[in-house]
């Protein structure tokens, strides 16, 4: 199979194989490698992820979602990818107002490149391609009618 | 759930749990800005990562067969290999 159709399949072999390519280059120790990860994926905004000590790695497993992370935190690591990968933090308060009623003026926050474009871009394109995701699956992008958009399936503990 | 609007970032919807009154369900806890394993979801993340480290193109070839890696022996979710 191609890359596109094990991520839009979400198989697990592969995306394993994809762990070990996402890793620096062979001339650093496990745990530097590691750590390299993390920052990458601190950079996205994912800073539940920490740095761990050599006997306890995340390890191959971090590819398939056994590090947490927040909710809120992860929808705006996926919003960076939908924009060319510059990520801006979630913003939850839309407008303020002192108590005299004048809006106070929030500054917005600078979009950091966190993601190569490229790199992006290649992701939410296989994302948003549905004929590459295995017949019989819901078929989601039905949802948005018309506009491009791209999805991905993820299974956490069943507590809602 | 938690919704963003794809530019802005700003947050137009979230729900954080089913029911807010059910202690059951720790309904009081919003799951959204709790911890939680990703899952699968994690995979594109991954895979960026890997694509900014390799000459990979979206079509190059990968294969879903058995394999150990060290003691780790991963399976997919459907127990097959394709």
């Amino acid at each position: 199979m191609t890359v596109r159709t094990a991520l839009d399949a979400s198989r697990n072999i592969p995306a394993i194989k994809m762990y070990y390519m996402a890793l620096e280059d062979s001339g650093n120790t496990g745990v530097q490698q590691e750590h390299n990860l993390v920052d990458y994926l601190q950079g996205l905004g994912l800073n539940s992820i920490e740095k761990r000590e050599a006997n306890n790695l995340y390890g191959p497993p971090i590819v398939l979602g056994s590090a947490e992370v927040r909710g809120i935190d992860f929808a705006a690591a996926y919003a960076a990818f939908a924009n060319n990968g510059q990520l801006l933090p979630p913003n939850p308060i839309l407008k303020l107002f002192d108590p005299e009623g004048n809006e106070i003026k929030i500054e917005p926050a600078t979009p950091k490149q966190v993601v190569l474009p490229a790199a992006a871009y290649m992701i939410t394109d296989i994302l948003a391609d549905n004929g590459a995701r295995p017949a019989g699956w819901n078929n989601f992008l039905a949802l948005v009618g018309g506009r491009k958009a791209a999805v991905k399936t993820g299974t956490s503990s069943k507590k809602v | 759930m938690v919704s963003l609007d794809t530019v802005t970032r700003d947050v137009v919807a979230m729900v954080g749990s089913q029911d807010y009154f059910n202690k059951d369900i720790d309904g009081e806890v919003n799951i959204m800005t709790s911890l939680k394993q990703p899952g699968s979801s994690m995979k594109p993340i991954i895979y960026a990562r890997a694509f900014e480290k390799n000459s990979l193109s979206t079509d190059t070839p990968i294969f879903d067969v058995e394999m150990s890696f060290g003691t780790y022996k991963p399976k997919n979710f459907d127990g097959e290999f394709l």
